[in-house]
């Protein structure tokens, strides 16, 4: 039961942090060294496909309240709907969101392994951005979703000035006719963008906590998305050319030809502004996974277990290359699945059993 | 020996002390002068003078260099002097009360406890034999630091009265400013053995009563035992288990700034010897905020608050910047300035981030001697440390001049918001730190920590970054920014307005 203590444009704040953490790490290896360029009409496409997975979420909570009035949120619908098979799959929403941190801790560790000059100690940045997530995911959403607003504002002035000074260096014979090549690229672009849509889970515990006009908050963060990415993958290709299709991180090579004035590399402020969005993000996701196990053992304070799973994340990172079972667990097409599954199945599963509850429980007439 | 293991083990529910039966006043008055005597224990402070008025015993005690001892001796002269029309004795009291006394600042008290609190705050007491109450004449007469303009919180356009040590004078100094009847001071004595007065004042029709309450319990719970200073009772009025570096308790030196906020709906707990109020609740940005925005143009103002912001961000961030992009992310820098820095420090045996750190240690003691010294050997003591030992450590190449320049622009950024000295000299040494072991990421994590930590702040039901951070347009006309008078002065122009309030 939750009360609701965030407002909707701080859920869409948090949700455009999510997002912007992911888009950093975009690249022709995440489509399988195909044209980036193709991803435009993919982002126009995962637009309206988010729209679809989104419906059964929202109907899920649409008038969805206790006897007590207050809200439900994912965790308290599985237990009052599949009893205890519901705490089963609260546990795999906890896991959903351990596996997204991860995720973005491994693409953070290839970024800092292959990108970073003079090397900086791996283990010693992710212990340390660890321990501090766990210390926000334990200071709660409410802080968390007010820090983030912050940063966002700080991150959208960054990405301003990046874009107006990369503008000026986009050479328009970069830009090639749409599917050039194949459609491939827009298929694994879709691919990649939907197995990193975290969001629409976190929707099933951050939606009973939110005040305001839902509806209009995830228009507008899809709209946002919509145009971020697209507006990179525009300015990325514009600026780099085909160079785009065989860099590992593009994004952040167009961005480091960003200059104001005798400032040059911009792109070292947008990977502080970069980290401190995937601090968030993990923040987040530690949270909620950490209510989600709350939840279902039945306990009172979540503060243990947000660093019980800190320390598996520290673990699981160290790790990830060395055990082939955890490096299987983390392969893109699992990460896809969890994400359909806990975005779009389980919402739809408990939506109809609860109608065809509601429908056997009605008198005839 | 079990109590005591028990005691290390298991919590035990802390003893609540009952507070003790106040003893009636006798009609002897030889058990009333014992009774005094008894509480001083000989105290060569304690004045006891014994009188005879109209063929009665009586004594005035009082607690010397506490009372004025013209007005008590005047009263003394009418009393003895005073032939009263009575056929029974017992009747004097009474006309001394009613005739001659008509004192305005007179009190009668039945108890020994109350006589006693009385007269240790510099009140004569008046005990008459065969009585069993007594006269309290308010004759407070000590010496007092008279009202001056407050040397930390100085203003070009404001007022030049500034709170002093007497709790009395610092309500008629708010008094003064707000003559509404909504306007309430709520007193009460903390501290079990200096039982300070503590006065909590407030303007009836503009503050949330849960707030009032609220701030009492706190109050109430401060177990200390001695109470000099507002900063003592501070923490008590902090979030339970609140271990942020930032206070959300505000301070403020002057009268014209605590009368502002009251009448924003905040609450000014003033403690008696103490100059500076505590104003509750508060948030983040009003540490930006000078009584001088208020009287100038709103312009300047908002850019004088700007500017304030951005200090706040130099003094915390940097020298760790300058440490982390030096070290890690030298493409960050200009090329030209970057040479400039390599060529500096290049030679010097320490480490950038040790070079620092070490710079910022000798400064920090530097400020500290120079802080407690009468002012002209502070001056001297700042002339030998920055600039003979500051020189001379560049000249001999133990430390590069653009480090030494770093430090003297974050000390000077840092007096910009000086009531935020303490979390920024803190944070400082952090971010040096941070960014000496892992560059622009270590900095960016712990700015995004002390960003949590702020954000999660919450004092009395307002958020502590609150109107920023919730966001409210309507509460932003007096924070970044100060709009005119005829915006501020607009409805709902109150602390329990802020976004993310819960009233």
């Amino acid at each position: 039961m939750n009360q609701k203590i965030i407002s909707v444009p701080q859920l869409t704040t948090l949700f455009m942090i999510n997002r912007l953490v992911i888009s950093m790490t975009f690249g022709s290896s995440s489509i399988n060294n195909h044209n980036i360029w193709d991803c435009i009409i993919s982002s126009l496409l995962v637009f309206f496909i988010t729209f679809i997975l989104i419906i059964p979420m929202m109907m899920l909570f649409k008038n969805n309240k206790n006897s007590d009035n207050k809200n439900l949120d994912i965790t308290d619908i599985n237990e009052k709907i599949l009893g205890k098979f519901g705490k089963i799959i609260s546990v795999i929403y906890a896991f959903y969101f351990l596996l997204s941190c991860t995720y973005t801790l491994s693409n953070f560790k290839i970024f800092i392994e292959s990108v970073i000059n003079p090397p900086i100690s791996f283990l010693v940045l992710l212990t340390s951005i660890i321990i501090f997530a766990c210390y926000s995911a334990a200071k709660g959403i409410n802080a968390i979703a007010r820090a983030g607003a912050i940063i966002l504002f700080l991150t959208f002035f960054l990405l301003i000035m990046i874009y107006v000074s990369l503008f000026k260096l986009i050479d328009f014979t970069n830009f090639r006719p749409f599917f050039y090549e194949n459609y491939n690229s827009v298929t694994d672009g879709i691919f990649f963008m939907l197995s990193r849509m975290s969001c629409i889970p976190a929707m099933g515990m951050l939606l009973p906590m939110c005040f305001g006009n839902i509806k209009k908050g995830i228009i507008t963060w899809n709209f946002l998305v919509l145009f971020l990415m697209s507006s990179m993958i525009f300015l990325v290709t514009g600026v780099l050319g085909e160079l785009s299709d065989v860099k590992l991180f593009p994004i952040y090579t167009a961005t480091s030809a960003a200059k104001i004035s005798k400032f040059e590399n911009l792109d070292s402020l947008y990977l502080g502004l970069w980290t401190a969005g995937i601090f968030l993000k993990l923040s987040l996701f530690l949270n909620l996974s950490s209510e989600c196990l709350r939840k279902s053992f039945g306990r009172k304070s979540n503060k243990i277990i947000i660093f019980l799973l800190g320390i598996i994340l520290i673990i699981t990172n160290m790790f990830v290359k060395i055990s082939n079972i955890i490096s299987g667990i983390f392969d893109t097409r699992f990460l896809f699945f969890m994400t359909i599954f806990t975005a779009f199945l389980v919402p739809l599963i408990l939506l109809i059993i609860k109608k065809i509850s509601k429908f056997k429980q009605e008198p005839e007439i | 020996m079990f109590k005591d293991i028990r005691k290390f083990f298991f919590k035990t529910e802390k003893k609540q002390n009952a507070p003790k039966p106040k003893k009636r006043i006798e009609e002897s008055l030889e058990k009333t002068i014992e009774f005094f005597q008894k509480e001083f224990d000989g105290g060569a402070d304690l004045i006891i003078r014994k009188i005879k008025i109209f063929n009665s015993n009586a004594a005035i005690i009082s607690v010397d260099g506490m009372i004025n001892k013209d007005i008590t001796n005047d009263i003394i002269k009418t009393i003895v002097n005073f032939k009263p029309q009575i056929s029974n004795p017992k009747e004097l009291y009474g006309e001394i009360r009613d005739k001659i006394s008509a004192f305005p600042d007179q009190l009668e008290v039945f108890y020994y406890e109350d006589a006693l609190n009385m007269a240790l705050i510099g009140c004569a007491i008046l005990a008459l034999d065969g009585q069993n109450s007594i006269l309290v004449f308010g004759v407070q007469g000590f010496e007092v630091r008279s009202i001056s303009e407050p040397t930390s919180e100085k203003s070009q356009r404001g007022s030049r009265e500034g709170f002093v040590e007497v709790l009395r004078f610092n309500m008629a100094l708010i008094r003064r400013r707000i003559a509404n009847p909504k306007l309430k001071f709520e007193t009460m004595q903390l501290g079990s053995t200096t039982r300070t007065y503590v006065s909590i004042c407030y303007m009836n029709d503009r503050v949330e009563p849960e707030i009032i309450e609220e701030i009492k319990k706190r109050l109430k719970k401060c177990d200390i035992k001695s109470i000099m200073t507002s900063g003592c009772i501070s923490p008590y009025l902090e979030e339970e288990g609140d271990l942020s570096l930032f206070s959300s308790v505000g301070l403020s030196e002057r009268p014209d700034s605590v009368c502002g906020k009251i009448v924003e709906g905040r609450v000014a707990i003033l403690v008696d010897g103490s100059p500076t109020a505590l104003i509750v609740p508060y948030l983040f940005i009003e540490y930006f905020h000078n009584i001088d925005d208020y009287a100038m143009k709103p312009y300047f103002a908002s850019l004088n608050r700007i500017f304030k912001i951005i200090a706040f961000f130099i003094s915390i961030l940097l020298p760790g910047f300058y440490v982390g992009f030096a070290t890690f992310n030298p493409e960050l820098i200009p090329s030209e300035l970057l040479n400039k820095i390599s060529l500096a420090t290049g030679s010097t045996p320490f480490s950038l981030m040790l070079e620092t750190l070490i710079i910022h240690f000798l400064y920090e003691i530097l400020r500290e001697s120079g802080l407690r010294l009468p002012q002209n050997l502070g001056h001297a003591v700042s002339i030998v440390g920055g600039l003979v030992v500051g020189d001379a450590a560049v000249n001999a190449g133990l430390i590069g001049a653009p480090t030494i320049m770093i430090v003297a622009l974050t000390a000077i950024s840092t007096f910009v918001i000086p009531n935020l000295y303490e979390p920024i000299a803190l944070l400082r040494l952090l971010f040096i730190i941070a960014g000496g072991t892992l560059g622009l990421w270590g900095i960016m994590i712990l700015f995004t920590v002390v960003l949590v930590n702020l954000c999660s702040k919450s004092n009395f039901g307002i958020p502590f970054t609150s109107p920023i951070s919730p966001f409210g347009l309507f509460g932003m006309r007096d924070s970044i920014i100060r709009t005119s008078w005829k915006t501020l002065s607009k409805n709902k122009n109150k602390i329990q307005n802020m976004p993310g309030s819960v009233y």
